[in-house]
């Protein structure tokens, strides 16, 4: 709750101070609604990130250094947490041939592509199966998308890439019934 | 919470954090404005595709290029990285800087003008008569300094006004004889007249004193009654200050009062009959004995001295009128101060006493004197008719 609190107080501040002070946009990333589907004993989990990648990403993503993309998922049944797993989409740009090499850990899956679009579309969405427990009964899934710290061979320091997210998490949350479905 | 007008450090502050915060604004912008220009100029370097299409003939060639484009897409993405960076962190560092000013002006701000609210504060409660008020003698040097004055002050206060008390008191003692000896004074002379009236009768002929001794003795039994009111009410001083106003005929008491006259000065009575009015009947007395003394002292024996009494809309009016010596015109507004006399033997209180009998009853008292022509003293008193 403390966090929440604190974040929200940062993310006013940050927006009042990018208001008053400065032209610059960033991107203002959220996670759409989740879908869910329970089929056996898995329940699958899809969203994606929305205008996470707007600006300022294109030279970044081009850079050629692995870019990823955090997600962390947390499944409570009641106030017990039941499940938390963190997965983390990356893109790599390769220069000389133009294309983008994207791996969605969700579906444990790499593409290669040459469209920015196709790529952003891979690597904003989020899509997973888990397992579930019966006696789990309704479950609260909770959502959060971050980018890390990295460092690139050109600059001495490390650059965190939630700048370009204005430091704001996306979070998105549902609640699911498994029991309807089992 | 109460706005009071800033002071001069107050100021001082204001203008340093408007120029210092304003500075750095401006600096801000034209930081903004060339970090957009530099990424402006950024989106026209585009080189890639361009290499792309260049066709090399060897490996080794192919490689170079290779590690070339590599190396410009690197660089060119950590310095888009880099100036989102600079302007992500110059608003935010400025926001920052500002919140924190306030802060700080804020909390300067209030420790200056605290301690100026605790002194005045302190200088209200040193202006209603509260000398014990000391400070605290915290904050910064200056204004340590200025409560240490303060209390200094204060402690000095308050011990003149011990001083004066005590000087008070003592005046206050001396004031009440001399009004005390001369409130006595005023009684003892119609008893005075009225023995050396018996006596003279009774060397001249003793054969009617039978006929003046009944009088004589009323008009002593009389004095002796209103001097034991005055002793009465000067031993509880502060009831004689409060007047315990009460509705009587106001023509009785004035006979009553020139009957003990009457035979030695010449007195025209005027006085219209059933009326009332609202006043403490001792203080009523006292006021018409001293207006009487005073134009008695004022004329010689066969110079009349008229008493009138008549109603005006709510007010009873009495008029006391003397052909006298009459008064100074410089002489005439100082006549009710205590202590002012032109006799060589007043003590000055009588008409002094007469205005502050007359406000404790709601009264008014005027006077209207012409050196050689006499005075008249004319007294509004609430009443009516009966």
């Amino acid at each position: 709750m403390f966090e929440a609190l604190t974040a929200k107080v940062f993310a006013t501040v940050v927006s009042l101070s990018m208001f008053l002070f400065s032209s610059y946009s960033g991107n203002d990333p959220a996670l759409r609604a989740i879908s869910s589907r329970v089929g056996g004993e898995y329940l699958q989990l899809r969203t994606s990130l929305t205008g996470a990648f707007d600006n300022d990403f294109l030279d970044v993503f081009k850079s050629g250094s692995v870019i990823p993309v955090n997600f962390k998922l947390t499944i409570k049944s009641g106030n017990k947490k039941v499940l938390e797993r963190a997965y983390q989409n990356r893109v790599r740009y390769n220069p000389a041939k133009g294309i983008y090499e994207v791996y969605t850990a969700g579906m444990n899956r790499t593409i290669e592509t040459e469209s920015y679009a196709h790529m952003l579309a891979e690597i904003s969405g989020f899509d997973c199966s888990i397992p579930i427990k019966p006696e789990w009964g309704v479950v609260s899934v909770q959502l959060s998308a971050s980018l890390p710290t990295i460092k690139f061979a050109q600059l001495n320091k490390p650059v965190d890439l939630m700048v370009l997210w204005k430091y704001n998490k996306p979070q998105a949350s549902a609640s699911i019934d498994l029991r309807k479905s089992l | 919470m109460s706005f009071s007008r800033p002071g001069i450090r107050t100021w001082l502050l204001a203008v340093y954090l408007i120029f210092s915060i304003g500075g750095l604004m401006v600096l801000n912008r034209v930081f903004q404005t060339n970090q957009q220009q530099l990424q402006e100029a950024m989106e026209h370097l585009e080189l890639s595709e361009d290499m792309r299409q260049i066709r090399l003939h060897s490996s080794a060639d192919s490689l170079k290029v290779e590690e070339i484009m590599t190396n410009y897409s690197a660089a060119k993405g950590v310095v888009k990285l880099s100036l989102s960076e600079s302007r992500f962190y110059a608003a935010l560092t400025l926001l920052i800087i500002i919140m924190v000013s306030s802060t700080v002006f804020y909390i300067v701000l209030s420790r200056i003008s605290k301690p100026l609210r605790e002194l005045q504060n302190a200088t209200n409660q040193i202006r209603q008569g509260n000398f014990s008020v000391h400070l605290p003698e915290t904050g910064i040097h200056e204004m340590k300094m200025l409560k240490n004055s303060f209390n200094v002050m204060s402690r000095e206060l308050e011990a003149v006004q011990k001083r004066l008390l005590v000087a008070e008191k003592e005046m206050i003692w001396k004031d009440l004889s001399r009004i005390l000896a001369h409130e006595i004074k005023n009684p003892l002379t119609p008893i005075q007249l009225a023995v050396q009236r018996l006596e003279e009768r009774i060397v001249t002929d003793p054969a009617s004193v039978q006929n003046i001794l009944n009088e004589s003795l009323d008009i002593i039994k009389q004095e002796i009654e209103n001097l034991r009111l005055l002793a009465q009410d000067f031993s509880s001083f502060a009831k004689v200050s409060k007047a315990q106003r009460e509705n009587f005929d106001p023509e009785s008491s004035i006979r009553d009062i020139c009957r003990s006259y009457a035979a030695d000065f010449k007195l025209d009575l005027d006085l219209q009959p059933n009326l009332y009015i609202l006043f403490d009947k001792t203080h009523f007395y006292q006021v018409i004995t001293n207006i009487l003394q005073n134009a008695i002292d004022a004329s010689s024996p066969d110079q009349a001295i008229e008493i009138k009494l008549s109603l005006e809309k709510n007010y009873v009016i009495l008029g006391i009128k003397d052909y006298g010596s009459g008064i100074e015109s410089d002489d005439l507004s100082r006549v009710f101060e205590p202590y002012f006399s032109r006799k060589s033997k007043g003590t000055g209180l009588g008409l002094a006493l007469v205005k502050k009998l007359c406000e404790a009853n709601a009264a008014i008292v005027r006077v209207k004197s012409k050196p050689g022509e006499g005075s008249e003293f004319t007294l509004f008193i609430e009443g009516g008719k009966t």
